[in-house]
């Protein structure tokens, strides 16, 4: 029996999964090969089972297993990016990919392959609209993020990232326990400027991000006002364009549905605000508008 | 900490003694006689786990390591972890780790012990931690030692770091960060030997100087940390398991 | 304009909108007649306590050898939880040599009352995920809990003092301690020594603090209590044959600095229990002030009854991330069942704290002190 159409109980970190490959169907003319690509939560590993050593797919967090068929494209570099996307970590597995794909080349072309990539996550969470699970989801290249205003100037404007989209960040990053509320006072500050050598006290809070003054719309680039797309406190919807530097993702609003979302009139002090078009919002109580870059809204 | 300026602390009067207890008594001795009796049978004890019960870090584990023979002998080790959290300055293509050690109660361990034991978990989990994963960001690990038993010396540093290293695998599987094996640890006499991937590799060593073991091949010791290893292991994913099918 | 604007709201999960505007959150909530936490206004978390057996005096401690610990407490609130150990010092009083007969005579001025009552020296830690220097809030922390309790007077001064004992070996070897208080005053042993020297303890807490997830003052101060109320001293003696012993150790002209070799010695296994003043065992209880934003308000129903909703809310027990974020106008109250108020402290943030608001936060904190005082 195959191992992708087996029945797996709560995969634990370290669990045997199944091998890279395995074969399939056999018939007189051909030999199905099936292949196992680890995906979230799943790396592959080396293991010595009777005294030969051969790779196998292994958990790694607790959850349930799931083979998700892909199909298979007949260009194999396009199959490579795709996975890349998938997964940036698992680098090394990709060589080891294709390696193995030239080998199979050299047999012959006519055998059919099935490849599965393989995950293992929590259902409680995957069944939800918003996933807790943001260890796992840190932002990348492509993310949609919800982040928020900190900082602005004619170049740039900076921002700390509060949220994928519909993925909550990690609890341990939040505005009051951890952080600088009100009424937490300066529990993160003065740790933050009093830290002694440790890796740890080099830490920030949120990952922190900034959208360059080209970056925020798709047209008329040059002539964009920072300080009439964004305020410090709104909260923008943008896309990751890439991991940036050490501190700071690059995001992008360039596009209809990116831009400011939530809003608040006279730089916080009052009412919510609503867009009514791509560039202007209004508060609905005073009437007053304020100009913004607003994402068309969802 | 009686007698260091420190001016973020409020320390009381400069001239204040510690108590001294006079350790001649006769019932303490008897205390002590029983509990070394006991500690040096290892293997023969109860752990009792709960985890998530930090709710501002990522993830949590609690243990409560108790000697089946002499209820007074026991560990108590809160972990957290903390992160991913973003790292400043360079950009780093993995993640950092790092393991911080305090004890909350009583303060008996010296510091630089305390290093030792954070510098011997950190490389432990360095090798274990999927770090590839988490581009650009720290993972920090917080223990806490509640209690720790009383043994023949003052505490017992050996069933500490096992404690330490199978608290720190079952709050990373709290966290649902990327562990490549539920590493955990086995201890004899005054050794700890960390393993993965069931018993083959060895990814941590720990040897204190002890009279009662130096004459034994290190291999010998090995397997029979490896015995304790594997109780470990099972009772780890037990818990697990039993834990996760709860939750459904 | 001719044509109605048509204002299309922006949708975001509940777990997405507590992150990105936990004030907005929190109003909806109030809206609703309930606290992110599913409590009602005025509702307190349940507060569990044990002492945690780590106290070297408790019977069944599980740390015998080499414990120091004199008292001891696990709070946990909600998911909250705070470990407090107490532990001791022994310093020496400076008593002027004339008033050593008359040393309990009153100090009858107002000035002098906080010098009647004893101290507990606290560090309150809270774990974050930071290592380094404390942060903001565990400085003001323990600041405020030890100018609390020296207020209090939970301890009277006499309640630390230290009546050393005298260890006397006889011919067989065999020692003993006699204890001034012990003794029969038939054959009160002369010593020369106990009349003029006076020892006191001192104490040091150590609160560690584990998932903050609200204002900490009111755990870290009942915690305190609770460990202070368990907390056990240990008797203190002398060797007879060192009491006698001086050793001068500096000498400038005609004027010398004596040090005595002896050393005070801890029995463990005698301990008298730390006699608080009951009538001053107060508990804590905080609150928080919320105005109510009628912007942010869930759009009602046609039908529905329009009640007149308040101007601002009082929430009990303030908990939460949201709450913590959106409450900036704080009571504080630490009071015992029968209104004896130790500590009172109103902060006014953005919200106006009401008269009635504080009638209402006092009555609410002697009720609840009736209750955590049975957990005693």
């Amino acid at each position: 029996m195959a191992f992708h159409a087996k029945n797996y109980p709560v995969a634990y970190p370290g669990q045997l999964l199944c091998p890279t490959f395995e074969l399939g169907e056999k018939t007189e003319t051909f030999q199905e090969i099936i292949r196992y690509v680890p995906g979230n939560g799943v790396t592959d590993e080396e293991y010595e089972v009777n005294g030969q050593k051969m790779r196998a797919l292994t958990a790694t967090v607790l959850g349930e297993v799931r083979f998700l068929e892909q199909v298979l494209q007949t260009v194999p570099t396009d199959e490579d990016q795709s996975k890349d996307e998938k997964d940036i970590g698992a680098s090394k597995a990709e060589l080891e990919q294709g390696k193995e794909e030239q080998e199979e080349e050299d047999k012959g072309e006519d055998n059919p392959e099935k490849v599965f990539i393989v995950t293992v996550a929590d259902s409680n969470l995957a069944g939800k609209h918003v996933t807790e699970d943001f260890a796992n989801n840190l932002p990348r290249e492509g993310s949609i993020v919800l982040a928020r205003i900190t900082r602005i100037s004619s170049q740039r404007a900076n921002v700390e990232i509060l949220a994928l989209e519909n993925k909550t960040i990690p609890v341990d990053s939040g505005v009051g326990s951890n952080g600088a509320g009100v009424t937490a006072p300066g529990g993160g500050s003065a740790a933050a400027t009093l830290s002694v050598s440790q890796a740890a006290a080099d830490l920030g809070e949120t990952f922190k991000g900034i959208i360059s003054a080209r970056d925020v719309r798709a047209t008329d680039r040059d002539r964009v006002k920072i300080m009439e797309s964004f305020r410090p406190g709104d909260i923008v919807r943008a896309q990751v364009i890439s991991l940036g530097d050490g501190s700071n993702y690059h995001l992008s609003t360039a596009r209809n549905d990116l831009g400011v979302v939530f809003a608040r009139a006279f730089n916080g002090a009052g009412g919510l605000m609503y867009a009514i078009d791509w560039q202007t919002m209004v508060a609905p109580n005073t009437g007053f508008m304020e100009s913004r870059k607003c994402a068309k809204p969802f | 900490m009686l007698n260091t300026t420190d001016r973020r602390r409020i320390l009381g009067p400069a001239n204040a003694k510690p108590l001294v207890f006079d350790r001649s008594s006769v019932p303490v001795e008897e205390n002590q006689e029983s509990a070394k009796k006991s500690s040096v049978s290892t293997g023969n004890d109860a752990i009792y786990i709960e985890n998530g019960i930090v709710v501002n870090c990522n993830g949590s584990s609690y243990l409560e390591v108790r000697s089946r023979t002499n209820d007074k002998n026991c560990t108590l080790l809160l972990t957290s972890i903390y992160g991913p959290r973003p790292s400043r300055g360079a950009f780093n293509a993995k993640a950092t780790l790092s393991v911080q050690f305090k004890e909350v109660t009583l303060e008996k361990i010296a510091a630089g012990q305390i290093k030792e034991i954070c510098t011997f978990l950190t490389n432990v989990f360095n090798a274990v931690v999927n770090l590839e994963r988490y581009p650009k960001s720290g993972i920090d690990v917080f223990l806490s030692l509640i209690h720790s038993s009383s043994g023949q010396q003052d505490f017992e540093l050996e069933s500490i770091i096992t404690a330490c290293v199978n608290g720190i695998t079952l709050a990373f599987v709290d966290a649902g960060i990327e562990i490549l094996d539920t590493v955990s640890a086995g201890m004899y006499k005054r050794n700890v030997t960390a393993f993965m991937k069931n018993g083959t590799e060895v990814v941590g060593f720990w040897k204190d100087d002890d009279e009662q073991s130096s004459s034994e091949n290190i291999l010998e010791i090995v397997e029979k940390c490896k015995e304790h290893y594997l109780t470990n292991r099972k009772t780890m994913i037990e818990f697990m398991v039993r834990n996760k099918n709860a939750s459904d | 304009m001719s044509e109605p604007v048509e204002l299309r709201p922006v949708t975001f999960h509940p777990e997405v909108l507590a992150r990105i505007a936990p004030d907005l959150y929190m109003q909806r909530h109030l809206s609703l007649g309930l606290r992110p936490s599913l409590r009602a206004f005025e509702e307190f978390r349940n507060v569990e306590i044990s002492d945690g057996r780590l106290s070297c005096a408790s019977e069944d401690s599980i740390n015998v050898v080499g414990n120091n610990i004199l008292g001891s407490n696990v709070l946990k609130c909600g998911k909250t939880m705070v470990i407090t150990s107490i532990t001791g010092g022994i310093v020496e009083d400076v008593v002027p040599a004339k008033s050593v007969d008359n040393d309990f005579s009153e100090p009858s001025e107002r000035t002098n009352r906080v010098s009647q009552f004893g101290r507990v020296y606290p560090v309150v830690e809270v774990e974050r995920g930071r290592v380094g220097a404390p942060t903001d809030e565990e400085m003001t922390l323990s600041q405020r809990l030890y100018n609390c309790i020296l207020h209090s007077g939970l301890i009277p001064k006499r309640a630390l003092d230290v009546s050393v004992g005298i260890r006397s070996t006889n011919s067989e070897g065999e020692s003993s301690v006699v204890y001034p208080d012990e003794e029969d005053s038939s054959n009160a042993v002369d010593t020369p020594f106990r009349s003029k020297r006076k020892w006191s303890y001192t104490l040091y807490a150590k609160i560690q603090v584990f998932s903050r997830d609200g204002p900490l003052f009111e755990l870290c101060w009942n915690s305190l209590l609770y460990a202070l109320a368990s907390t056990k001293l240990p008797r203190a003696f002398v060797d007879e044959r060192t009491t006698d012993l001086k050793i001068p150790i500096s000498m400038r002209g005609r004027s010398a600095v004596i040090r005595e070799t002896f050393e005070i010695i801890c029995d463990p296994t005698k301990y008298l229990p730390l006699s608080l003043d009951a009538a001053n065992k107060a508990f804590a209880s905080n609150f928080g002030v919320l105005e109510i934003d009628p912007e942010a308000q869930l759009p009602k129903d046609d039908d529905d009854m329009q009640e007149d909703v308040p101007g601002s809310v009082l929430l009990a027990d303030v908990q939460g991330e949201s709450e913590e974020a959106s409450v900036s106008s704080t009571i504080s109250v630490v009071t015992n069942a029968d209104g004896n108020i130790k500590h009172f402290r109103a902060v006014g943030g953005t919200s106006k704290i009401t008269i009635e608001m504080i009638q209402q936060s006092i009555k609410l904190a002697k009720l609840r002190a009736l209750d955590l005082k049975a957990k005693c």
